[in-house]
């Protein structure tokens, strides 16, 4: 402020245009709403039926090749160790055939969550104008409007994209789960178990930091909405603004916001951030366990090799279902940044069998 | 050209930890590319027995703990680089935030009007987040993507070269297609952009506008209005995200081939007895790493057009300079003059010497030669109809807009040649709209000077005939004022607005309408108490009632941008037939007794 060294009675009003009320911003975000907004989510989802349906059936699909191709994997690299030639051609047509059924299912799935999500994205926001064409004056009065238009656009896509990319998410990674875990049985138990030590730590890791971290996401969204409804309000007062003289009291205020809003949003990033490499490395420790104890096993003669080469996949494809619980959290908790515009962030995520 | 090297100046600090991220970004994905290499030893050697035909437990072991090191060190490095990649662009990003929002506190209100309010506001919340988004994406995603294709590749053709026709025909593919479809879908987020822009506008025009909508009942209309503009986003949002949706699938296909033909020729080769087993695992994982690889890349290009087209945006505004800037050196001579030569008797003089005005990017003129010369300590009042340009012409005396041609004086001094910040601390405008900001209502009048004392502060309030309904709300002086001040009746905005600009104490206030929803008894007790306490502050009203005006001492008509006669009350209704019909008009109605 440029005024510090006025006397203490007017330390109110040397905070000239200081916000106040930040707190009042985050009231409604309370965990206790949060249910009832995932439940009205639902409800949206639930009127497109037939669409969720045929995404459901594609991603079981879907699932099916993802599973029975290192199968054929496998049986590839033992007919090779063990030189019997004959049937890797046939193997290998399988593969192919299970990967590109994949791939379209893929397509598929792809087409449809996009077309769900852009409706119910659509769906919302009318819904939520005409709340706010119709609602009580005083709600509007008593909210930042900058934090209302970022409700009406970020936060209805957001949520949208979330739940729709959790939905399929959720779905095929439970069918994954338990098509990985019988094969991997199947194939070898104690090896099974084995793999399994990198999960716990998974869930570990992921009880531990989601907890602390979804506090912070939760101050950076409260912080964030306080530095948009600043930039709001000063942006459009900004001929009050001006014709004061409060330029410079007003930019040092907003400077103090916007450093508070970068330092949590670093340490909330930091953490969030650190969640990718963690996990590389637990999948990584899942790869060594995998590669060392599957070593020991073949040579005890319990395996074949080509077990191993299917366990590195499966292994691979079950650590990152245990990470779907982490995935599956409204938008806040999700640790992708509150991007408006972010048609590809699933498409694109490096997900895949392997 | 130019903007670039701007935004990239604001990078000079942070650049460092940028390289740093980098590095620990190569380490990271070192560690990755280390493993399928050593785990063909582990296989080749260690179960195989290699040449010597015998299994070697020793070596699976020895191999097995290197890996253990090498995945602790990739894992510490991903930490670090996500570290220093946030430092680097969330600081960026903070600096660009910062730097915008005080170049657009200095915007002239000219350069505001021609960017649009709801545009400026969009550039600092949304395009800023893109921006920070970008340099996060590319600072990371660059190294892991070049990494995971290019130094993966050359560890898939060191294991055995017959691997290359593979490499050669699937990643040319690749590029081909995730080229198509960014050079497709890059265009199109220009037009996302601006319909986003569109229906912010539409939200933002009801947010703002609630009242006049539900006093005309246009409710219906608007929600209409709203849902074909949401309509248009999510259809180029569809067409977007059903292009981008081919790339997944797409990629998986070609890549997933690319193994199955990897384990043809490596089988071949086992068969000629030059393979085994465990390098034709490695070259299958080699192959998949280099499908993350290309996934990151088409992300990132797909962030980087994002990512261009908010920091052209971020550019415009930085490249913007203020055009309403501090006189110059002629005016530190004349302040310094100032001080040696003793005050002017009289301060609060306002002089127009033939201006005329036209607002930037219109052609027809607003104010056409207007010579006015408003003496210290009177009352002055300007009357016409709405549009004629009384707003205006009040907006140049503190320089919100310059004029056209001619010049206004203050004092005696071109407007020009003012520090803003003096010129503005003399000359006081109540502005027609009275903006109140979220906070309280005692903040809302001490930003007329900050550092006011609780008792100045009631006293303008006092004075502003605020005092009484400020006193009957909830936390009296501290109660808050919702957003806009909307809770508050439009009478009770304008006297606070008033009190704010009486605690200003300039030599000149300037009232644009500021009393039209106060009742003529508040406003005559206002006027009353006005003239006891600041007998020697000048002062322009602007006003549509008579009433409000015919005390003045001078009364100014206004028609079309000219003056058209300036005199007393009695001397106007006598010589000037459109203030009589102003005045019979407004008697009739019943809105002026004696
Ligand atoms: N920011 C602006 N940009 C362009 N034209 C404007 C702007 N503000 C006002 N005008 C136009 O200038 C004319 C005079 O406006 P104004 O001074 O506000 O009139 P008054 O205050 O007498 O009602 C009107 O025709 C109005 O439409
Ligand atoms: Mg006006």
């Amino acid at each position: 402020m440029s005024t510090t060294n006025s006397a203490p009675s007017s330390r109110v009003a040397s905070r000239g245009f200081g916000r106040r009320f930040p707190e009042d911003r985050g009231a409604s975000e309370k965990p206790a709403d949060r249910k009832k907004t995932i439940s009205r989510l639902i409800r949206y989802f639930r009127s497109e039926l037939p669409m969720v349906i045929s995404l459901m059936f594609t991603t079981v699909l879907g699932v099916v090749a993802s599973v029975v191709a290192p199968a054929l994997q496998s049986s590839a690299i033992d007919a090779i160790s063990s030189t019997n030639f004959g049937i890797i051609p046939r193997t290998l047509f399988g593969m192919a055939a299970a990967y590109l059924l994949y791939g379209i299912s893929l397509l598929i799935q792809g087409y449809i969550s996009a077309a769900l999500s852009q409706r119910i994205i659509r769906k919302l926001r009318n819904d939520l104008f005409g709340k706010i064409v119709d609602l009580p004056l005083r709600y509007l009065d008593s909210h930042s409007h900058g934090d209302i238009m970022s409700r009406l656009t970020n936060d209805a896509e957001n949520i949208s994209d979330v739940i729709s990319s959790s939905l399929s998410t959720m779905f095929s990674g439970i069918l994954t789960l338990i098509g990985t875990i019988a094969f991997m049985l199947y194939y070898n138990v104690p090896l099974t178990l084995l793999s399994c030590i990198t999960i716990i730590a998974v869930v570990v890791v992921i009880t531990f930091l989601g907890k602390y971290m979804s506090r912070v996401y939760v101050r950076r969204q409260i912080l964030l909405g306080a530095v948009n409804g600043e930039v709001e309000e000063k942006v459009t007062d900004f001929r009050t603004v001006t014709a004061y003289n409060q330029q410079e009291a007003v930019i040092a205020d907003f400077e103090k916001e916007s450093d508070s809003l970068c330092r949590t949003g670093i340490i909330a990033d930091v953490l969030g951030g650190s969640i990718g490499p963690v996990m590389n490395m637990l999948n990584n420790c899942t790869f060594v366990i995998v590669a060392v104890f599957g070593a020991w096993f073949a040579v005890r003669g319990y395996i074949t090799i080509g077990v191993i080469s299917a366990f590195i996949i499966y292994a691979k494809q079950f650590s990152r279902m245990a990470m779907i619980r982490f995935l599956f959290k409204p938008a806040p908790v999700f640790p992708r940044d509150s991007a408006s515009f972010s048609p590809s962030a699933e498409p694109f995520s490096p997900i895949r069998a392997y | 050209m130019r903007e670039k090297q701007s935004m990239l100046n604001y990078m000079k600090r942070y650049w460092w930890m940028g390289i740093a991220a980098a590095l620990f970004m190569v380490l990271e994905v070192s560690a990755d590319l280390y493993q399928p290499g050593v785990m063909a030893v582990i296989v080749d050697d260690g179960i195989l027995g290699g040449t010597g035909g015998s299994p070697d437990i020793a070596l699976i072991r020895r191999e097995g703990l290197k890996m253990i090191l090498v995945v602790a060190l990739g894992g510490i490095s991903g930490v670090l680089c996500g570290l220093f990649a946030n430092l680097c662009c969330q600081n960026y990003a903070n600096d660009l935030r910062k730097a915008s929002f005080r170049r657009i506190m200095h915007f002239s209100f000219a350069q505001t009007d021609t960017f649009s309010t709801g545009s400026l506001i969009t550039r600092v919340t949304n395009d800023i987040t893109q921006i920070q988004n970008f340099v996060m994406q590319f600072m990371r995603g660059a190294v892991r993507c070049l990494m995971y294709s290019v130094v993966g590749s050359w560890c898939l053709l060191s294991l055995d070269l017959s691997f290359r026709t593979v490499v050669w025909i699937a990643i040319p593919m690749i590029l081909v297609f995730t080229a198509l479809i960014i050079i497709r879908t890059s265009p199109m987020f220009a037009v996302l952009q601006a319909k986003l822009d569109h229906m912010n506008s539409v939200i933002e025009e009801n947010v703002n506008g609630i009242r006049v909508v539900r006093a005309f009942v246009q409710e219906n209309r608007e929600k209409k209005r709203f849902e074909d503009a949401n309509q248009s986003l999510v259809d180029t949002q569809m067409k977007v995200l059903v292009l981008i949706s081919w790339l997944r699938p797409v990629m998986n296909i070609i890549i997933n081939l690319a193994i199955v033909a990897i384990l043809w020729i490596g089988a071949g080769r086992a068969r000629a007895g030059a393979m085994q087993p465990g390098t034709i695992m490695a070259a299958v994982t080699y192959m998949s790493q280099i499908l993350n690889g290309m996934m990151m890349l088409a992300m990132i290009f797909q962030t980087l057009s994002r990512g261009i087209a908010s920091s052209r945006r971020i550019g415009e505004i930085l490249k913007t300079e203020p055009v309403i800037q501090d006189g110059g050196a002629k005016a530190q001579e004349q302040q310094t003059n100032s001080s040696v030569v003793p005050e002017p008797p009289v301060a609060g003089t306002v002089s127009f010497r033939g201006v005329s005005f036209s607002y930037p990017g219109v052609r027809a003129r607003v104010l056409h030669d207007i010579n006015l010369d408003i003496r210290a300590g009177e009352t002055l009042a300007i009357v016409g109809a709405t549009g004629c340009g009384k707003s205006t012409l009040a907006s140049l005396i503190p320089r919100f807009y310059d004029a056209t041609e001619g010049s206004v004086l203050v004092d005696g001094r071109d407007v020009r040649q003012y520090p803003l910040k003096e010129l503005r601390d003399k000359v006081t405008v109540v502005l027609q709209k009275s903006e109140l900001f979220s906070t309280t209502i005692r903040d809302n009048i001490a930003i007329g000077r900050p550092g006011a004392s609780a008792e100045e502060i009631r006293a303008a309030a006092v004075t502003a005939q605020a005092d009484d309904f400020i006193m009957q709300q909830p936390d009296g002086y501290d109660t808050a004022v919702a957003e806009g001040g909307m809770s508050l009746s439009g009478g009770q905005r304008q006297r606070i607005a008033i009190a704010r600009a009486l605690l200003r104490r300039s030599e000149i206030l300037i009232m644009d309408d500021s009393t039209s929803a106060l009742d003529l008894e508040t406003e005559a007790a206002l006027n009353r108490a006005l003239s006891a306490q600041h007998d020697r502050m000048t002062r322009i009203i602007i006003a549509q009632r008579i009433a409000s005006v015919r005390h003045a001492d001078r009364i100014a008509v206004l028609d079309k941008g000219t003056i058209l006669a300036l005199g007393t009350h009695d001397q106007l209704y006598e010589s000037c037939p459109v203030y009589r019909d102003i005045c019979d008009s407004q008697l009739g109605q019943g809105g002026m007794t004696a």
